[in-house]
């Protein structure tokens, strides 16, 4: 059977483990009975990171994240929960997540101007560009509702093109109609029906995502505090029920004007725009508890993100989110490497939030304008 | 202890009246608003302790739709502030000091909520007057009037001449129709004036103070107003006491400097102010520019009231241009610059100067391209506005180079730069900043093609400045020729051509099509010599072959000429000038079609109309094949069935199909389930498009054949069914409905027999397109697209037909030619209709910027 060659590599390493396990020579005064050869001085090897190290890296991360539950090892014996407890142990309640936001500036203003209208038994609606907080503020205001009045119930939808009254209202489950009847049994509740009831909050989410038929469902709701249940009958809102609408601007893609009606039954209109400097800032830091960036570098990615919203080649800006994105991204990279240069980090990391975070003008190249951005509050290379 | 400025329910209900008379509100308020704010007036009260004249205006502005808020705060602001603030408040004093649980405090809620219930009587009344009025207007008074008239004159002639009568007839005269029969005596008619002067009050002009003077009416007006500075000429009229008038204009200076201003204009204008009033006024006015946080803007409205230059002391104006920097250049510059015209200053060069000094923080703030436009369009004659040009031109030009890393991007950006400078100087309107403009345009030219990264762009960029008038300098082009490796014909061909070198090459016969075209685009060849080089390259036939190249070129310069000269030789001579058309991109052939056509015999227009014809339709479906986002279907409605799912509607349940399914299945009533119904539903089509042509006048040549190829390729791209064309210059002619079927081929001749004229009437096109939208589109989202010049005459009235557009979700989109539009008029009509203005520079660009839209949809 020949023998297996050693290669080349495995020559070398095992020359250099002989060197390594020969003992180290004492000087002694016993005669030299013959001449070492001289040894070879090899060049120097760069250090490279071996594969292996670098895929723990990724793992440590992975491992040490904040926002990935790990799982704990189980015992052997133990059964791994089912789906029907996996549910109920994570179905939402209000009273175990208090939601903490950053209230200062127009977010502050906002919310008195809610508790303001629930007080005068007027409907608010909140008008701001996506990720703004108008959903986040709206939720916030519900847990300080139920606090103060007792009554958690909050109820809410998001609208889109395919929303129908009956998403709103419920509807009766045919199979279980033709059994029981048009009764109480038969009917499925909706978010509406159960909010009026209950006197609780319902937030009408993106309300002007909904067609024009789907808008004028609501219209009773909200002048009459009533509503009516086909083959049931009309019933009436209990005492506290208190309607939100959000929604982002008409111009904005895959929206459709808000009828007429409707506009009018919204009495208390609050505009949110993009926060001043020191609100985002505080946002953004707030939204990134576990990798805090420095100040300046939170400052950097305010910069990046402002611009563009200023930017005349854009049409739709970076919101809240991508700042809050780039913040958390940049914390990890910096987790990974504390000794890589911070701008160097942030630019890296800039244009792939951006890209898909802006839209910029007909003709007009995407990732251009980022670079444009990137230089103008970086620097250029 | 007062409690509210005003009374919410007085405030609200003038806040909605004033709203909806406004020309510029969008959505009439309704009762529920005004209830909408006293209710959040008592409430912010409840919350806060109290409520400001800043929290009514903020109330306002809230219960206001977005649309409207600014309208609104700026009557809520004006409504507050002219009012007398110690007139209708509501005060504590017959409150107790607790509000919760108090009885009065009932009381008052109790009287706003009666209060409330009255607002819709009231209202309807408003309406009625408002009705009663305008039926006034119809009626012929004159003929009341000098009927009455004389009768009176007649009996009370004397004593008209005195006042207070002679004050009294002039009042009636300037402000209301008066029936003179009447007034059976001179006091009746003393009271009527009194009354008129009385409904006045709170809109009352500077004259009408010397009226209420002589009518003895001071006290009064003093007592009733709500206006301060009615209150206080009243006040000052009265008792002459300067110093109390003094103070409140002070206090009013500080609270608010431009109402503050009004009521000194006010004042100076009554003529009721002696000379040491009107130059203690006047101190005021000037010492109020010296306090911290004034601006031109502040330094113009003064001085406009004080009809003088204000002179301010040179470290003040520091300050005040300083703090000017924040202002938007726009309106900072055009005010220095009325200040200039009016008193002879240079308010303005001393803005641009520290606008100079402080440049890069500056520059940071503001656009430098709207600066660059206002500069340009609004010139002064000073080194300031060089400089500043000269700042930003650089700061641009810095940008560029360090925003692209490609030499050639950089070029084609540079050229694009300077070309769009070019078209802006043409705005200027001095002579002498046009030349500094031209001189530092010419700086970056000559920078730019010394720069040019390779044969292809200098060339390119050579012929296009020559084109337009700017020679770039000979040694830059040599030395940038000779980097880039040219050969020394090459660059001779650069910098000089001659009618006849471009004979001897047609006669050799050895260049391509873009040899001759590049030399006929630096010649320009007249009709005489045209005909010559025909003959010559046509001349050698059959023993030589013939020079179709140059015939080709040639007929993207005078297609008719060429044709006449071919035709003039013979018919095969013809055939061969027929065979070389199309050499090129088909554009420039398409562009002479439109210019010259008229100028071509009858014999050969309908075999050149082939041509063309078929050059359009192949660059259409070329480019239409590029367009991504074209619809799936048409509008055609079709009616499909398929399983129940949560949430559909009841009514939908298709009974026929459910009963067929469940006896199908063999289902039992205890069985079923959601699944087994079956609900019809009708899906409409995708994406329709209705597309409006402006062929007016000034939309010849060039401009209609882009639009032409636009429109070819829209033709293209979208089903039959799903397509509706209009043409529109003074007239409407339809040449497609929705729902109609023509040939595109019809489509496409229409097309190319479009000859522009007339005026440009947008208003009839624009209905009818609103028409197809209403009763002939059942597609889910509606493009509209108008090619024009937005040159209109009726401008008002399509604004009307944009706005229901926009209501109907319909996407609009303007397509405009880059140069030779009217960007007012365009900008005005796309921010109406809330869509899209695309300005074309190359026909090329369109199917990717359209497509960008379409799929943004």
């Amino acid at each position: 059977m020949a023998k297996k060659p050693i290669s080349k590599n495995n020559q070398q390493n095992k020359a250099q483990k002989e060197t390594k396990t020969t003992p180290p020579t004492t000087t002694s005064t016993k005669p030299q009975t013959e001449q070492a050869p001289p040894k070879k001085t090899t060049p120097q090897k760069p250090t490279l990171q071996k594969p292996k190290e670098k895929v723990l890296d990724n793992l440590s991360i992975l491992k040490t994240s904040p926002y990935i539950q790990q799982k704990r090892e189980s015992k052997a014996n133990q059964k791994p929960n089912s789906l029907k407890e996996l549910f109920e142990q994570n179905l939402l309640s209000q009273k175990e997540e208090r939601l903490e936001i950053v209230l200062t500036g127009q977010y502050e203003r906002a919310l008195d101007l809610m508790f303001e209208a629930d007080a005068s038994n007027l409907y608010p609606i909140l008008v701001g560009p996506p990720g703004i907080g108008k959903t986040t503020l709206c939720r916030y205001y519900a847990q300080s509702r139920a606090e103060i009045t007792g009554n958690d119930s909050f109820e809410w939808i998001t609208f889109d093109e395919s929303t129908k009254p009956a998403h709103l209202i419920g509807s009766f489950n045919p199979a279980t109609t033709i059994q029981k009847g048009f009764s109480f049994e038969a009917f499925n509740s909706g978010p509406l029906i159960k909010a009026m009831l209950n006197g609780g909050l319902f937030l009408a989410n993106e309300v002007n995502r909904a067609t024009e038929y789907t808008q004028n469902s609501l219209l009773e709701p909200l002048e009459e505090r009533t509503l009516s249940v086909p083959h049931i009958g009309r019933v009436k809102a209990s005492s506290g029920f208190f309607f939100i609408g959000a929604m982002n601007p008409s111009e904005l893609v895959g929206t459709h004007r808000l009828g007429e009606a409707l506009k009018d039954r919204f009495n208390v209109w609050i505009e949110l725009d993009y926060p001043d400097k020191k609100t985002e800032m505080k946002i953004i830091e707030h939204n990134n508890p576990y990798y805090k960036v420095e100040e300046s570098i939170l400052e950097k990615i305010y910069l990046i993100i402002n611009r563009t919203r200023t930017h005349h080649q854009i049409q739709t800006p970076a919101s809240l989110r991508s700042g809050i994105a780039l913040a958390r991204l940049t914390g990890v990279a910096q987790k990974r490497n504390a000794s890589e240069e911070p701008n160097k980090i942030l630019r890296n990391l800039a244009s792939n939030v951006l890209y898909g975070a802006i839209q910029t003008k007909p003709g007009v190249k995407t990732k251009d304008v980022i670079n444009n951005i990137i230089a103008q509050v970086l620097g250029s290379i | 202890m007062i409690i509210f400025p005003q009374s919410p329910v007085w405030f609200s209900l003038k806040f909605i009246t004033a709203m909806r008379n406004h020309e510029k509100c969008m959505y009439k308020p309704s009762i529920r608003q005004a209830i909408a704010i006293c209710k959040l007036i008592i409430a912010r009260f409840m919350n806060r302790g109290q409520c400001e004249i800043a929290d009514f205006v903020e109330i306002a502005v809230v219960t206001s739709p977005l649309e409207n808020q600014a309208l609104a705060r700026k009557i809520a602001t004006e409504l507050l502030s002219y009012s007398d603030p110690t007139k209708n408040r509501v005060s504590s004093d017959t409150l107790k000091s607790d509000m919760f649980g108090s009885e009065t405090a009932q009381d008052l809620l109790d009287e706003l909520t009666l209060d409330l219930s009255e607002l819709d009587e009231i209202y309807d009344d408003f309406e009625l007057l408002d009705n009663f009025f305008n039926e006034l207007e119809d009626l012929d008074l004159e003929q009341l009037i000098d009927e009455s008239l004389n009768d009176f004159f007649d009996k009370f002639a004397d004593q008209l001449e005195e006042d207070p009568y002679k004050t009294a007839l002039k009042f009636i005269d300037n402000n209301a129709v008066a029936n003179f029969n009447q007034f059976k005596d001179l006091d009746a008619f003393l009271d009527y004036a009194r009354e008129l002067l009385k409904k006045k009050i709170n809109h009352l002009e500077p004259e009408d103070i010397d009226a209420a003077e002589k009518l003895g009416m001071l006290d009064e007006i003093s007592s009733k107003t709500e206006s301060l500075k009615e209150k206080l000429m009243s006040q000052l009229a009265k008792d002459q006491n300067l110093d109390a008038f003094k103070k409140g204009l002070e206090e009013r200076l500080i609270e608010n400097s431009f109402e503050g201003l009004n009521i000194a204009e006010f004042a100076l204008k009554s003529n009721k102010l002696n000379q040491q009033g009107q130059n203690l006024i006047k101190d005021l006015l000037k010492q109020n520019l010296s306090k911290s946080n004034k601006n031109l803007n502040d330094i113009f409205n003064t001085s406009k009231i004080l009809g003088m230059n204000p002179k301010i002391a040179q470290k003040k104006l520091d300050n005040i241009l300083n703090t000017s920097l924040k202002l938007p250049f726009k309106d900072a510059y055009n005010n220095a610059k009325n200040f200039d015209q009016y008193f002879g200053d240079n308010l303005s060069e001393q803005y641009l100067n520290e606008i100079n000094e402080n440049f890069e923080n500056f520059n940071r703030r503001q656009s430098s391209a709207d600066i660059k436009d206002e500069l340009i369009n609004n010139p002064i004659k000073s080194p300031a506005w060089r400089k500043l040009i000269s700042n930003i031109i650089d700061k641009d030009v810095e940008a560029i180079n360090k925003d692209y890393n490609d030499d050639q991007m950089i070029d084609a950006q540079m050229k694009n730069y300077i070309d769009n400078l070019i078209e802006s100087k043409k705005g200027c309107s001095d002579l002498s900043c046009q030349s500094q403009l031209k001189s530092k345009v010419s700086e970056l030219i000559n920078k730019t093609v010394g720069g040019a990264a390779t044969k292809d762009s200098l060339s390119t960029m050579v012929k296009d400045f020559n084109k337009k008038g700017f020679t770039p300098d000979m040694k830059t082009i040599k030395d940038a020729g000779t980097r880039l490796g040219m050969t020394e014909t090459e660059i001779l061909n650069l910098i000089e051509k001659s009618y006849k070198a471009f004979k001897q090459l047609v006669k050799e016969n050895q260049s391509t099509y873009k040899t001759y075209k590049d030399y006929l685009d630096q010649l320009g060849l007249t009709p005489e010599q045209i005909d010559e080089v025909v003959k010559l390259a046509l001349g050698g036939a059959p023993q030589k072959p013939p020079n179709l190249d140059v015939l080709s070129a040639l007929s993207e310069k005078n297609l008719a000429q060429v044709l006449k000269s071919a035709e003039e030789m013979g018919k095969e001579a013809l055939d061969m000038a027929f065979s070389s058309l199309g050499a090129g991109s088909g554009l420039d052939l398409l562009e002479q079609w439109f210019y010259s056509r008229h100028n071509i015999s009858a014999k050969i227009k309908q075999r050149l109309k082939e041509i063309i014809k078929q050059i359009m339709i192949d660059l259409g479906i070329n480019a239409a094949n590029s367009l991504i986002g074209t619809a799936k279907s048409g509008p055609l409605v079709e009616n499909i069935v398929i399983p129940y799912t949560l949430g559909d509607d009841f009514e939908l349940i298709d009974l026929e199909e459910t009963i067929s399914n469940l006896l199908e299945g063999g289902k039992t009533v205890n069985t079923i389930t959601n699944d087994d119904f079956l609900v019809s539903k009708t899906t409409d089509g995708l994406r329709c498009l209705v597309l409006e042509l402006d062929v007016s006048g000034s939309m010849s040549g060039n401009k209609l054949s882009q639009m032409a190829l636009c429109t070819t390729m829209l033709v293209y791209a979208f089903k039959p069914e799903e397509l509706a064309l209009t043409f529109f210059e003074s007239n409407t002619h339809k040449l497609k409905n929705l729902d109609e079927e023509v040939e595109l081929e019809k489509v496409v001749d229409e097309l190319l027999d479009i000859t522009a004229r007339g005026g440009t009437c947008i208003n009839h096109a624009l209905k009818w397109a609103n028409l197809q939208f209403e009763k002939k589109a059942r597609s889910k989202y509606k493009l509209n697209v108008l090619f024009t010049d937005a040159d209109v005459f009726d401008f008002n009235n399509s604004l009307k037909e944009l706005k229901i557009m926009r209501e109907k979700d319909v996407k609009f989109v303007m397509v405009v030619p880059k140069f030779g539009f009217s960007p007012v008029m365009a900008n005005k009509m796309v921010k109406e209709a809330d869509g899209v203005l695309l300005t074309l520079n190359q026909w090329r660009d369109f199917p990717k910027l359209i497509s960008e839209i379409i799929s943004n949809q």
